[in-house]
């Protein structure tokens, strides 16, 4: 597979605030430019490598493993919302509990 | 999982409690870890992370039982977890009550050497244009003790402080006055070359329980090639302030720091070796920083935080090997991570708490009467940036901390609020230094792809985890050592689950 790289990925499966905080993530080594209408179903990524950081590191990242890290990141951040869903309020609750105990009024 | 094991999961479902998780990278089935939001930590497998949140977790598996333990989970009709993890964070934010403690005292930016690395941009031996005069060293000393903190540190800085002394002696001596009707305990530490160490200063020093803190690089050729001094001898001279504090105020009352330039990454065992020969327990392995002369000088002394790393972990394996067989010599930045992955307590250090250390654990008194949140953004103001300078010295300390400047740094100096940050497992031990950020990029919140201070802390902690997680005995009962700062044949073992 060669540069660009185009991703597509459904809406329903990838909400907007995963694909963004992937591309935040990967920012050091792809360029990713997040492309969709508000009306289709669908967004696509159009991915290339970043230019190279330095002559001692330069990105050498193929499409193919591009690709993997890309659905990887993705799929991990999809099970982070999961857990914020769940777990929403709580770590409000304990750092309030926390600073009560120490004697703060937050 | 049995056909039955499976109808209990279903039927009885944890809750999740807020968690993070990493890979580490190893190729290693237990490559995952996550961390609880108190910091307690597992390691364990992509399937069982699926499992985890899917609530598939068997109920009476070992690792549903440390998932409860530590934190990850909770059952609704059971022990509510809470009031416990407010307790663990309460620990962990603990440098938050009382108030600034860290004190610096920068009384003069004269000094006799000429190093390449110089993060304060020095002024020459002669004249005191450059020294901290007598009124400011009152106003600072005034503002010192407004801060609540019971426990005080003063740190003398400079340049070379010892050639402002007269105002070392009083500055302590009105601390004592003050401190008569305050009560505060107080530690008093000298930043200093030590090529000026005479008996008088000593004798002083004895009284007050002074601490010396100074440099030394490595072994003399690398020492002599940083540190120039015109008489070409500074390493001899160092070695004769070591021995002189030694001998007079007893071994452990002097430290040393290391500042690594691209030559000094060549030799990591000589720079460890020299620091056993000369008879130090400890030593800091610190990067250079973007400041000062440091910054000037990058293209010959700059090197990759990747170098920087790769250069550690040579420096990390020399000195497990060195303890395992009998020395004890920590690692400071390290023992300070192991704290804070090993404990619920916070280490203290300034550059790794959240809310930032800059401004609420340490204020810096310049010798012009500028006042600033840390070190680094005092050296700013050095180079020409003074955004960061807090106020002045005239200005009571809560003015100086609701001023803008420490708005803006509350504003980028909260990790669990900024992006990248918020998702990272290494959250609990990490912390936010938006002063680095805006020395490097211009703004001080930064982005975590492209992050020295980031791409640091997060090698650093990864390999650390990878060795409690994978080293050898021997290797895992060193870095408990060095936390415990105990000996390596005190230590029986450490045992780390997977």
């Amino acid at each position: 597979m060669t540069w660009p790289l185009h991703i597509k990925l459904n809406k329903s499966n990838y909400p907007i605030s995963v694909v963004q905080r992937t591309v935040y993530a990967l920012a050091r080594d792809l360029s990713i430019i997040i492309d969709g209408d508000e009306d289709s179903n669908h967004i696509v990524l159009n991915v290339q490598p970043t230019i190279i950081i330095s002559d001692q590191n330069p990105n050498t990242l193929d499409s193919d493993k591009a690709r993997e890290i890309v659905i990887r990141m993705l799929n991990d951040f999809i099970l982070r919302e999961r857990v914020g869903e769940e777990t929403r309020g709580l770590r409000e609750i304990i750092a309030h509990a926390a600073l009560k105990e120490a004697g703060i009024r937050p | 999982m049995s056909y039955l094991e499976n109808i209990i999961a279903s039927e009885y479902k944890y809750r999740l409690l807020p968690f993070r998780f990493i890979r580490l990278g190893t190729k290693k089935t237990n490559d995952v870890l996550i961390t609880s939001e108190t910091g307690e930590y597992l390691f364990t497998t992509e399937e069982k992370l699926n499992a985890l949140i899917n609530k598939k977790i068997p109920k009476g598996s070992w690792f549903y039982k440390a998932l409860l333990a530590r934190h990850f989970i909770y059952e609704p009709e059971g022990h509510n977890p809470i009031q416990e993890m407010a307790a663990q964070y309460k620990s962990r934010k603990s440098f938050l009550v009382g108030g600034p403690a860290l004190h610096i005292f920068v009384v003069t930016l004269r000094c006799n050497h000429t190093c390449q690395y110089c993060q304060v941009s020095r002024a020459p031996v002669g004249g005191h244009t450059h020294d901290m005069s007598e009124y400011h060293a009152r106003l600072a000393v005034d503002r010192m003790f407004e801060s609540p903190s019971p426990a005080l540190t003063v740190e003398f800085q400079g340049g070379e402080p010892l050639l402002s002394f007269e105002r070392i002696k009083q500055i302590i001596e009105y601390i004592s006055e003050k401190n008569a009707a305050e009560k505060r305990d107080i530690q008093y530490v000298i930043s200093s070359t030590l090529h000026h160490i005479n008996d008088e200063i000593l004798t002083f020093s004895k009284v007050h329980g002074i601490q010396f803190s100074t440099s030394l690089d490595g072994p003399n050729f690398l020492h002599n090639t940083n540190r120039p001094t015109p008489e070409k001898n500074s390493y001899e001279r160092t070695l004769h302030g070591i021995e002189a504090v030694r001998s007079e105020l007893g071994h452990d009352n002097v430290s040393a720091l290391t500042t690594l330039t691209s030559k000094s990454l060549l030799y990591p065992e000589e720079i460890i070796d020299e620091y056993v020969k000369i008879g130090f327990n400890s030593i800091s392995l610190r990067p250079l920083s973007p400041y000062g002369f440091a910054k000037k000088s990058s293209q010959r002394l700059d090197y990759s935080v990747n170098e920087y790393l790769k250069f550690y972990k040579r420096a990390l394996d020399h000195l497990i090997k060195i303890n395992s067989e009998g020395t004890f010599i920590a690692e400071s930045y390290t023992s300070l991570l192991l704290s804070s992955i090993m404990t619920p307590f916070s280490s203290g250090y300034v550059d790794l708490r959240s809310p930032l250390g800059a401004g609420l654990g340490a204020l810096i008194y310049n010798y012009d009467g500028g006042v600033y949140p840390s070190d680094e953004a005092r050296m700013l103001k050095e180079m020409g940036e003074s955004d960061l300078m807090l106020g002045t010295l005239d200005q009571p300390l809560e003015q100086l901390l609701t001023s803008v400047q420490m708005e803006i740094l509350l504003s980028s100096g909260i990790i669990e609020g900024l992006p990248g940050c918020t998702d990272c497992a290494y959250l609990p031990y990490c912390g936010a230094d938006p002063v680095e950020h805006y020395a490097r990029s211009g703004d001080p919140i930064g982005h975590r792809s492209f992050s020295d201070f980031c791409t640091r802390n997060m090698g650093l902690l990864t390999h650390l985890f990878t060795l409690l997680r994978d080293g050898e005995r021997s290797t895992q009962r060193v870095l408990v050592s060095w936390l415990t700062r105990r000996s390596f044949n005190d230590i029986s073992s450490y045992g780390c689950e997977i």
